[in-house]
């Protein structure tokens, strides 16, 4: 089983859940989270100017069959192009185990 | 000594100025805070922020020239069956000693022959009084324009606004012009202040252009904490706007505070059993009550001290059941498909005043009296023998309004067009309130004080060949030049 993990532009988000779920992945997470980036965000409150080298980006895992994984890699790549910007990164990582609490199944009868 | 001069009486002052107050907490904080709510999270600051500046803009002009445009003495005169009437008025100051503190006057209705009697107060309660609804036209219809409307632009439009379409609107059917002269009813500004929020913000939505498609499509509010704060302001601030409206502490006061509460339950009660009885979801929603309240404050409005109270219940209830049609069917069809009114101003302040504004002319009830001795409201269709005359001029007053404030509207901001950019660059849009103000509603938590953050950055940017990372705030800024 492999773990593909996505960050991604925050405006790109529903159209790879749509591309997803129009291939029949399921069982994903999504949270919000920053990247360290570059580009250097200046705000100022009350005259004093604070900065901040973050950038807002939307975090996708989702388990899958090692046979699956590239396919959802792709999938995940050809939605997330921007219009500007950073479109993000997509990594994969091996799962030792998956145990489903509700049920205790294992492995990919788990997923 | 003497506290008072003769003519004031302390009772009327006092709740003049009471009135006025509550009607300027309906703005600051309750408009701000209900539309900063009410954006997306992004432009809460933004939304703000034209808020506060648009309250402060129009004061200015009001003080300088605008209030004597809408009840000073009249500039184009006219007649109406030998009444002496007008267009708009001399604008001027009102910034002396006397025009301070005399009494009150609106020359064309004040006094003996005149249908008010004579003022209790001084000039300045008057003028902040309706300074404090000149203010809130404008806020009102920065929910049609949310989210894309250039801050610059929006300074320059709010004092050719104040000028040139609210107070003519103010003076044709509150400082005795030509629609007060025919006898058009507007208690305190069905027409006045909300069809022309309605009609103007369509109309500057159209013309600006609309939000980013995404942000139109997923376009959730950020605050509904903050949506039921500015909410409640607005209905009890409501009661100064309708009980202030009278310009004396009597009974038609009370009349009309009454009156608006009663219109404004039924149409919050009416918008929330629509939504769990028609709606697709079939559930009560909070902001869907929001916007039945509202409804119904602004429907009772052009009527409060003209109808009793059954005719108020009757008036919340038929305007919350049309605007919530409205919402719900005819923003699916042209142009209010197309035209991106953020806020659904149209429905709620267009829709809504004109079916208040109409149904005065079916409800006013000729025994409700808004001064002992002064002469009587046409009798509404509900209580004249076979009389459209009501109607029918309320009608007219109307559609005035929608054609000379949709017109001029769109005009001056063609003009504005041509010296600043109306809607902000895609980029900007993006970002909203950073890219704008360089302030967000909920600073973020990266945040870092300059000096220490400037060498971090620099340590991630070096590429060989790359561009230099940004070093300066003053080199960000220009980046996002509107």
């Amino acid at each position: 089983m492999k773990l593909v993990t996505a960050i991604l532009q925050p405006s790109t988000l529903s159209r790879v859940l749509d591309a997803l779920s129009g291939f029949g992945v399921s069982g994903l997470t999504v949270s919000g989270t920053e990247e360290v980036t570059g580009e250097l965000r200046v705000e100022v409150y009350r005259a004093h100017a604070l900065v901040s080298n973050t950038t807002a980006r939307i975090r996708i895992e989702i388990v899958a069959a090692d046979e699956d994984a590239p396919d959802v890699v792709r999938i995940i790549v050809s939605a997330a192009r921007a219009a500007h910007g950073d479109p993000g990164r997509v990594w994969t990582q091996t799962i030792l185990e998956v145990v489903r609490i509700r049920t205790r199944e294992r492995g990919l009868s788990a997923l | 000594m003497n506290p008072y001069p003769p003519w004031l009486n302390a009772g009327d002052n006092a709740w003049q100025l009471t009135a006025a107050t509550l009607v300027g907490l309906m703005s600051l904080p309750g408009i701000a805070v209900l539309y900063g709510g009410l954006v997306q999270k992004k432009w809460a600051v933004n939304t703000m922020l034209m808020a506060f500046s648009a309250f402060s803009l129009v004061l200015i002009v009001w003080v300088l020239w605008a209030y004597n445009m809408g009840f000073g003495k009249p500039m184009i005169h006219a007649s109406v069956k030998g009444t002496a009437t007008g267009f708009i008025g001399h604008p001027g100051p009102v910034l002396g000693s006397t025009q301070e503190q005399g009494q009150a006057t609106i020359p064309l209705l004040s006094g003996s022959g005149g249908s008010i009697p004579d003022f209790r107060f001084p000039k300045s309660s008057l003028v902040y009084f309706q300074f404090v609804f000149a203010a809130i036209t404008p806020l009102l219809f920065l929910g049609s324009v949310v989210g894309r409307m250039s801050f610059k632009a929006w300074l320059l439009l709010i004092p050719l606004w104040t000028t040139f379409v609210y107070s003519v609107n103010a003076f044709l059917l509150w400082g005795g012009g030509w629609w007060a002269a025919k006898g058009a009813l507007d208690y305190s500004g069905g027409y006045v202040i909300h069809l022309a929020a309605g009609t103007s913000g369509f109309v500057a939505a159209a013309v600006i252009g609309p939000r980013l498609a995404r942000d139109r499509q997923h376009s959730a509010p950020n605050n509904l904490l903050l949506c039921a704060t500015g909410a409640g302001i607005l209905w009890l601030g409501w009661n100064g706007f309708n009980g202030g409206d009278p310009y004396f502490a009597g009974a038609d006061a009370a009349t009309a505070v009454i009156n608006t509460n009663l219109a404004t339950a039924t149409a919050l009660l009416t918008w929330l059993f629509m939504d769990m009885l028609l709606s697709p979801q079939k559930k009560p929603t909070l902001l869907g009550s929001i916007n039945g309240m509202i409804v119904g404050l602004v429907a009772i409005t052009p009527a409060a001290g003209f109808v009793n109270g059954m005719g108020a219940i009757a008036i919340g209830a038929i305007a919350s059941a049309v605007v919530w049609a409205s919402w719900y069917k005819l923003s699916a069809t042209r142009p209010f498909k197309k035209v991106d009114d953020a806020l659904g101003v149209v429905h709620t302040h267009g829709v809504a005043g004109l079916t208040g504004g109409l149904l005065v002319g079916i409800f006013a009830d000729p025994k409700i009296i808004v001064y002992p001795g002064g002469s009587t409201t046409y009798p509404g269709l509900a209580y004249g023998r076979h009389s459209f005359h009501s109607l029918l001029t309320q009608l007219g007053a109307g559609l005035t309004i929608i054609v000379w404030d949709g017109t001029v509207t769109f005009l001056l901001l063609k003009l504005i067009g041509m010296f600043v950019r109306l809607r902000l660059p895609d980029a900007a849009l993006e970002t909203g309130d950073i890219a704008v103000h360089e302030e967000e509603v909920y600073p973020a938590d990266t945040l870092t004080a300059l000096a220490g953050a400037a060498p971090a950055a620099a340590r991630a940017a070096p590429e060989p060949g790359a561009e230099p990372a940004p070093a300066s705030p003053a080199t960000q800024t220009a980046v996002l030049d509107e």
